[in-house]
C-alpha cells in the first residue's frame, strides 16, 4: 500500500537460539480495530499475525480468527503494556489445538479464514498497529499483508437544530457513523469543549443545552475519533456545530380548523414554532384530549374530544412551553351557529280563515356550510298576554328527533295573528332559541342554541328581533345568531 | 270563529294528543295527474289557532307518495308544494294553488287515510330588482311586495321585496302593491292597471319600481 522510498516500521521475532528470525511490516497507523485480514495455514504455508500497544497506557487487544465461511471464530485476548507485542502463530494453535480465551479450538482441518483485531479498551481511538506475515515453505516466500482500519466519519450533533423557548434544558447527543458496523452510534462520551457562540441566547456548558433568551446562537462540541480513511485511520478532532433558536411559542395555525362539535378519538395537530421540548396545549372549556406528542414546530393531540359544551365558533387556544405562552390564536369549532333570513312573508294560515307570518330561515354552520338535515328543536318562552281571551297556546319542536331542517338546510316557523282576540293588539312576549339536538336529535337535551328570536306576538302583527310585521319584513339574507 | 269555540278546540286538541295516533298516506300528482316526487308535503289542523308552531315538511319518494305517521285524531288539511320545481311552498297552496286542499278526518273509526293531493298549475315568476328611493337611489329593504287575485282582492300574499323572485299565481289575473313604511305605495291609487299581471306558469317578468317618500310621515317614523 505504500509508495516507493516509503518508511515501513517492521516487528521482528527470534527463536530462543535467535537462529531463525521473523519480521513483518505494520500498519502506519493505529486503530482500534483492524478488519479483512486474511490467513492461511496448510502444509506448506503458516501465518503469524501480531499486534501491539503503541500507546501510552495498558489496553487490551483481541485477536479474532474467522473460519467456516465466517460461521466460526477463534478469540484471543491479553492485556499488553505500553510497547508490548502479541503474536498469534496460527498454524501452531491448530496443530496443538491451543485453546482460546473462551476454550475453543480450531479444528484441525482448518486452513484458511480471514482475521480482526479491536482495541477492547479504547472504543473511539484505539491503540494497535498490526501486522500479518504468510511463510510459503516450499519457496521460502514470505507474503505480507494488513487488513483495513475502520473508523468514524459523519458526526454530528442531535438535534441537529435546536428551536425552542427561552428556560428549557435539553441534552444533546454526539452520534457518528461507525464504519466498523456500518450504524450511526453515540459517541457522546468523547464530547468536550462544549460552547455557545452567544450565552446571552442560550449556554452550552456540557451537553445540557440551556435556552436563555429570544434570538439565534450556535452551539458546538469536539470529538476526537478515529476517522474512518482507510488504509489509515488517523485520530481525528471533529467539530459538530448546532445552530440555536430561542423563540417565543407561535402558534400559526391548526388542522382541522374547525374542528366539528360533538368528535370524539380524533386528532388535532398544532403548527407553529418555539413549541421546545414538553409544551402545555391550554385548551377552551369542552375540548380534551387523553395524549400529545410534538416537536419544536408541531403539537399532536391524540384522542381529542369536544363536547357539546364547547362554544361553537372561535375559540382561544395558546401554548405554554418554558416560562414563556403564546399570543391567542383562533381555534373553530364547527356546528350550527346562526340563521340566515331567506323570505318573511304574511299569507292565509295553512287550515285556517286567518293571517300568518310564515318566516324561513337556512340554517348555517360556523364554516359557512348549510346545516342540512339536522335536528333542531326551540326552546321557547312566553310571557304578558294581555287579552280577554284564553291563551290558545302554542306548539314547539322538542329535541325528540322529531324535526329537521330540510336538505338545504331551510326551516320554516309559523306565527298566527288572530285579530278576533280583544283588546286589539293584545298579545304576548316571546323570546324564542332555535337549537340543534346532536346528530342523534335528542342529545343534547336542550339543544345547542343557534339562533335568538326576541320580540312580540300580537294579535295584529309580530315583532321578530325589531322587524315588525306588518308592515316591516325581515330583509333576505339578515343574520340572527345565538 | 267564537272565543268559545276557539276554546273547544283547544280542548278537542289536548284530548286527541292524549288517544291513538294515526297514519295519513297520499300521493302527490301535477295537473296532469303526474306524481311529484320531492314534493314537499304539509299538514295543518283546520280551524285551530295555534299562535306558533314549526312547519313541518313530509317529502314524496320517487312514486310521489308520502307517509305521516302518529297524527292525533282530527281533521286537517294536506297541501304540497315543490318550489324547485315553481309549485310554490305547501304553507302558501291556498293562495296559489287552483285546487280546493284536501281535507281528512282521523278518528277511532278511521284511523288512517289515503288521499291525492293535486298541485299546480306552476306559478308564474315576478322577477324583482331592488326597490329604490326615487330621491336617493338607495335600496329600500323594508319593502314589501303584495300579491292579490283581482278576482278576490282578500285573498292576498305579502313577501319581502329583497327575495328577489317571487311566484305569481298562473292563469290569473293579479294585482301588485309595492310598499314600504314612510312611502307612497305602487301603484299609485287610481293606477291599479300599471300592477295587473296574467302570467303563464314559469313565465318571468321583470320589475322595477322606485317609491317616491310620502311627505305625510316624518323622517322619524321611516324605518
Amino acid at each position: 500500500m505504500g509508495r516507493s522510498a516509503d518508511l515501513v516500521a517492521v516487528a521482528v521475532s527470534y527463536d530462543k537460539g535467535n537462529r531463525y528470525g521473523l519480521q513483518t511490516p505494520f500498519s502506519e497507523d493505529l486503530s482500534r480495530l483492524w478488519a479483512g485480514g486474511m490467513w492461511h495455514v496448510d502444509a506448506t504455508h503458516n501465518t503469524f499475525i501480531t499486534t501491539g500497544n503503541a500507546g501510552s497506557e495498558a489496553t487490551t487487544p483481541e485477536v479474532t480468527l474467522f473460519y467456516n465461511g465466517g460461521k466460526s471464530r477463534y478469540r484471543m485476548e491479553k492485556m499488553l503494556s505500553p510497547g508490548q507485542q502479541l503474536w498469534l502463530d496460527v498454524g501452531r494453535a491448530i496443530r496443538d489445538q491451543v485453546p482460546d480465551s473462551d476454550g475453543h479450538t480450531l479444528p484441525p482441518a482448518t486452513m484458511t479464514g480471514s482475521y480482526e483485531l479491536r482495541d477492547l479498551d479504547h472504543a473511539t481511538v484505539g491503540q494497535l498497529y498490526e501486522g500479518k506475515l504468510v511463510i510459503d515453505k516450499t519457496y521460502g516466500h514470505a507474503a505480507y499483508g494488513c487488513g483495513s482500519c475502520c473508523g468514524y466519519d459523519a458526526v454530528v450533533l442531535d438535534p441537529s437544530s435546536y428551536g425552542g423557548p427561552p428556560g428549557i434544558d435539553s441534552d444533546d447527543y454526539i452520534y457518528a457513523n461507525d464504519t466498523c458496523v456500518g450504524e450511526q452510534v453515540d459517541v457522546t462520551d468523547s464530547g468536550y469543549g462544549w460552547a455557545s457562540s452567544d450565552t446571552a441566547v442560550a449556554t452550552l456548558p456540557s451537553r445540557t443545552l440551556h435556552t436563555v433568551a429570544v434570538g439565534s446562537a450556535t452551539g458546538s462540541t469536539l470529538a476526537k475519533l478515529q476517522w474512518a480513511h482507510p488504509p489509515s485511520c488517523p485520530t481525528q478532532t471533529f467539530g459538530p456545530e448546532q445552530p440555536v433558536t430561542v423563540q417565543k411559542p407561535t402558534i400559526t395555525s391548526f388542522d382541522p380548523n374547525p374542528i366539528m362539535i360533538g368528535v370524539s378519538g380524533t386528532s388535532l395537530t398544532i403548527n407553529g414554532s418555539g413549541f421546545g421540548t414538553s409544551p402545555t396545549v391550554n385548551l377552551p372549556s369542552g375540548i380534551n384530549s387523553t395524549g400529545q406528542g410534538s416537536t419544536d414546530s408541531q403539537i399532536v393531540m391524540q384522542g381529542v374530544s369536544v363536547s357539546f359544551s364547547a362554544k361553537i365558533g372561535s375559540n382561544n387556544v395558546t401554548v405554554t412551553a418554558g416560562s414563556q405562552t403564546s399570543a391567542p390564536a383562533s381555534l373553530g369549532i364547527n356546528g350550527p351557529n346562526q340563521m340566515v333570513v331567506q323570505s318573511d312573508t304574511i299569507a292565509t294560515c295553512v287550515g285556517a280563515p286567518y293571517q300568518c307570518r310564515f318566516v324561513s330561515y337556512t340554517v348555517e354552520n360556523y364554516d359557512g356550510t348549510l346545516a342540512a338535515n339536522i335536528p333542531i328543536a326551540e326552546n321557547i318562552s312566553f310571557s304578558g298576554y294581555n287579552c280577554q281571551q284564553a291563551n290558545p297556546g302554542s306548539t314547539t319542536a322538542q329535541c325528540n328527533a322529531q324535526y329537521t331542517t330540510d336538505g338545504g338546510g331551510n326551516l320554516t316557523d309559523e306565527w298566527a295573528m288572530y285579530t278576533g282576540f280583544t283588546p286589539a293588539g293584545c298579545g304576548e312576549n316571546l323570546t324564542d332559541h332555535w337549537q340543534w339536538c346532536g346528530p342523534t336529535g335528542n342529545n343534547p337535551d336542550p339543544g345547542i342554541t343557534f339562533g335568538t328570536l326576541v320580540g312580540y306576538s300580537h294579535t295584529a302583527s309580530t315583532d321578530i328581533n325589531g322587524f315588525i310585521n306588518p308592515p316591516n319584513k325581515i330583509p333576505t339574507g339578515t343574520v340572527f345568531g345565538p | 270563529m267564537t272565543f268559545k269555540t276557539l276554546l273547544a278546540m283547544v280542548v278537542l286538541l289536548t284530548s286527541a294528543l292524549a288517544q291513538v295516533q294515526g297514519t295519513i298516506t297520499g300521493t302527490v300528482v301535477d295537473e296532469t295527474g303526474k306524481p311529484v316526487a320531492g314534493a314537499k308535503v304539509h299538514i295543518a289542523q283546520k280551524d285551530v289557532l295555534v299562535i306558533h308552531q314549526i312547519v313541518q315538511y313530509h317529502e314524496t319518494d320517487d312514486g310521489g307518495h308520502f307517509r305521516i305517521s302518529h297524527v292525533p285524531w282530527g281533521t286537517y288539511v294536506v297541501v304540497a308544494g315543490k318550489e324547485s320545481a315553481g309549485y310554490p311552498a305547501p304553507v302558501f297552496a291556498s293562495f296559489y294553488s287552483n285546487y280546493a286542499m284536501p281535507n281528512v278526518t282521523l278518528a277511532e273509526d278511521f284511523p288512517s287515510a289515503d288521499i291525492i293531493v293535486k298541485i299546480g298549475p306552476k306559478a308564474g315568476i315576478l322577477d324583482l330588482e331592488p326597490v329604490t328611493d326615487e330621491a336617493t337611489g338607495k335600496e329600500i329593504r323594508s319593502a314589501s311586495v303584495t300579491l292579490r287575485r283581482a278576482a278576490n282582492p282578500d285573498s292576498f300574499l305579502s313577501a319581502s321585496t329583497t327575495q328577489g323572485r317571487v311566484f305569481v299565481p298562473a292563469f290569473a289575473e293579479v294585482l301588485i302593491e309595492i310598499s314600504a313604511e314612510g312611502y307612497k305605495l305602487w301603484p299609485s291609487p287610481g293606477q291599479a292597471a300599471e300592477g295587473k299581471i296574467n302570467l303563464k306558469p314559469e313565465e318571468v317578468r321583470k320589475l322595477r319600481v322606485t317609491l317616491n317618500q310620502d311627505p305625510a310621515v316624518t323622517t322619524s317614523e321611516k324605518k
